[in-house]
């Protein structure tokens, strides 16, 4: 014979809780839902509810990435180039970041606190100023660095989420198994790349999906950093919604969705299975 | 004829948290070819801190290591030919069974052919069957089948030295003195030189040549099993062997014929093989096979109270309460009492066999 209390299941708090977090989810998913069903409308605008559903607008998508002419603001090479950029982004941030992750987890040095700090914060970094400072950066240098410019913009906030992951990873690896490896002769080098490396695989692949998606999606850096033929997708988005308006557009912000879930299903699929095999 | 050591320790000393814990304190000792020698001693006492040294795996504060004669400081790990069997075991979670024990050969280099013969003679060495367990996960196997994979990993290198940190602490009792004597015909059969590190007497007297009791960092003495046993030089040193019967010594009655009657705190007379000088605060010691129960008294014992009787694994064990305070355990394969607890019974001492010790 319990009576339910105030603080229990059916209490008010319970549902206040409750209540804000239908909220927040309705408020987080509204508009991306909005988006993905104004991208199936059959009409010319942005009406919504659309009028009817349709493919139309996704075979026009379509016919700008793969058709003849090179389509609408050039949709593919905008697509190609915000590619290209996030994996050598991901690809700087694994070479710089798997080793310094391994120097902050295995030895002591001076200086290596206020890293640990920097790297564990949430990014408060203001992306506006970091922009503003790389752009000066590359106008006083007076060279073009093409895509190398973005792709370090977004390897400085890209970085510090990638060896968060990498340095969780090989916590997670018993330092006797280095040990154990040296005595059966194995230089420091090969018991990196022989025990290290596979041991955090999952960790460093799942940083690096990461950070390929931050790359993929990031605006405020690469809006300081485009030029005319380094023109990445999320400008191409903002240009048009700015300029056309066209449901296009609509369809595209649509892959991209897709595209990002797909990558943390990724993520997690790795973290998952390498959790069940240990 | 003279044979050289394998390893040589020379006043090794390692400190930590600059100087105030001193884990191994002026250490030296000698491992000859094809011999194991057991370290043993109390949880802490600096085992683990030499074995790494040994292995590499830690630098000396001060003092000598020599591996086949040859001074290894500063050498690493993986130069050394030393093989470090761990308490954990470290078996590559990420690797097959197979995979574990190519690890070393592959790290020399070997071409993979032999490799795959080597791994195969090693499994076989320590009852792994190849077809069965090659192609296995570590997570797969049972603590006893890692242990033997930790000892292929080791052994198929074919190192100078092997040390075994206390590998098989986590087996039960039953296994771990199957693996024990495993261990011993393994060693003896590879004529291999081997450190074996223990808190488990039994364990260190079944599998070693000889054996060092250690205790907050020091070698309390060393010796082969046997010689420590029946003359352990401390009572520390006798206690951790096992079951020991402690009696204080008040004075010195009388010395004579190599003998000495000595009397105890307690009042009790006892003439014990020894007459060289006996210190102040001196004790007896000696073991509960020496001690000897009567139902009456055969002339000359000691009356006390039977406290408890026990019999477990073919002996019978008594605890015998003398007047005065002090309490003997008694041992015998007989069941020489029929007294039961709180009756009396009388106890006499077998003196040939008790040492007088100074501390
Ligand atoms: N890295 C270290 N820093 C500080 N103290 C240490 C370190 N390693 C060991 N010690 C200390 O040195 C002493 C000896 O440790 P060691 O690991 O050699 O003991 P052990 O004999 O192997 O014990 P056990 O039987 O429990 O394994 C202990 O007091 C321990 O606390
Ligand atoms: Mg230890």
């Amino acid at each position: 014979m319990s009576m339910p209390t105030a603080t229990g299941r059916f209490g008010i708090e319970w549902q206040l809780v409750n209540g804000i977090t239908c909220m927040l989810l309705a408020l987080m998913l509204a508009p991306i839902c909005m988006v993905l069903v104004i991208s199936f409308t059959s009409g010319e605008t942005l009406q919504f509810p659309p009028p009817a559903l349709s493919l139309r607008w996704y075979q026009e998508v379509w016919t700008m990435l793969v058709g003849p002419d090179a389509g609408i603001g050039r949709l593919r090479e905008s697509l190609l180039v915000s590619l290209e950029i996030a994996a050598l982004t991901s690809l700087v941030c694994v070479l710089a970041g798997v080793p310094a992750s391994y120097a902050l987890v295995r030895y002591r040095f001076a200086g290596k606190t206020l890293i640990e700090e920097l790297i564990g914060l949430p990014v408060i970094f203001p992306a506006v100023v970091l922009g503003i400072a790389l752009l000066v950066l590359v106008s006083a240098s007076g060279l073009d660095f093409g895509i190398f410019q973005i792709v370090v913009a977004h390897s400085i906030i890209g970085l510090p989420f990638l060896m968060r992951n990498c340095m969780a990873a090989m916590r997670g690896i018993d330092p006797m198994l280095e040990e154990a490896a040296m005595t059966l002769g194995a230089s420091a080098p090969k018991v990196f790349r022989e025990i290290v490396l596979p041991l955090a695989s999952g960790g460093i692949a799942s940083g690096a999906i990461l950070v390929f998606i931050l790359s993929f999606n990031e605006f405020t850096l690469s809006y300081f950093l485009y030029s005319v033929d380094v023109f990445p997708l999320s400008i191409w988005l903002f240009q048009q919604a700015n300029t056309s308006f066209s449901p296009a557009v609509f369809a595209v912000s649509s892959l991209i969705v897709v595209v990002n879930v797909a990558a943390v299903l990724v993520v997690d699929a790795v973290i998952g299975s390498r959790g069940s095999a240990a | 004829m003279e044979q050289n050591p394998v390893l040589e320790i020379r006043n090794l000393s390692r400190t930590f948290a600059h100087g105030a814990v001193r884990a191994v304190d002026h250490i030296d000792l000698d491992v000859l070819p094809g011999e194991i020698m057991s370290i043993l001693g109390p949880s802490g006492c600096g085992k683990t801190t030499i074995m790494r040294i040994i292995a590499g795996l830690d630098s000396p504060t001060s003092g000598e290591v020599r591996i086949l004669g040859k001074d290894v400081a500063g050498k690493p790990p993986h130069k050394r030919n030393v093989g470090l069997v761990f308490q954990s075991l470290a078996i590559f979670p990420h690797m097959s069974v197979k995979q574990n024990v190519a690890f070393g050969l592959r790290m020399k280099g070997l071409a993979s052919n032999l490799i795959e013969t080597k791994v195969a003679k090693a499994l076989e060495l320590v009852q792994l069957s190849p077809e069965r367990f090659a192609g296995r996960r570590p997570s797969e196997l049972s603590g006893g089948q890692l242990q033997r994979v930790a000892l292929a990993r080791t052994l198929v290198t074919e190192p100078a030295l092997v040390l075994f940190d206390e590998p098989m602490a986590a087996l039960d009792r039953r296994l771990r003195d199957y693996m024990a004597v495993e261990l011993r015909a393994i060693q003896k059969q590879l004529g291999i030189a081997a450190v074996y590190v223990t808190h488990d007497q039994e364990t260190a007297s079944m599998m070693s040549d000889r054996v060092i009791i250690m205790s907050a960092g020091k070698i309390l003495q060393a010796g082969t099993p046997e010689e420590i046993y029946e003359a352990p030089n401390s009572r520390f040193v006798s206690d951790f062997l096992g079951d020991t019967n402690t009696l204080r010594i008040a004075r010195v009655l009388d010395q004579a014929d190599g003998t000495s009657l000595v009397q105890t705190d307690a009042g009790l007379a006892i003439r014990v093989a020894n007459c060289s000088d006996i210190a102040e605060g001196a004790f007896v010691i000696f073991r509960p096979e020496q001690t000897i129960v009567h139902s009456a008294d055969p002339g000359g014992a000691f009356e006390g109270r039977v406290v408890s009787s026990q019999f477990r694994s073919g002996l019978h064990r008594w605890q015998i309460a003398l007047p005065g305070g002090n309490t003997l355990i008694a041992q015998s394969t007989e069941n020489r009492l029929a007294s039961s607890a709180g009756e009396t019974a009388w106890v006499t001492i077998d003196s040939g066999k008790a040492r007088i010790v100074s501390q």
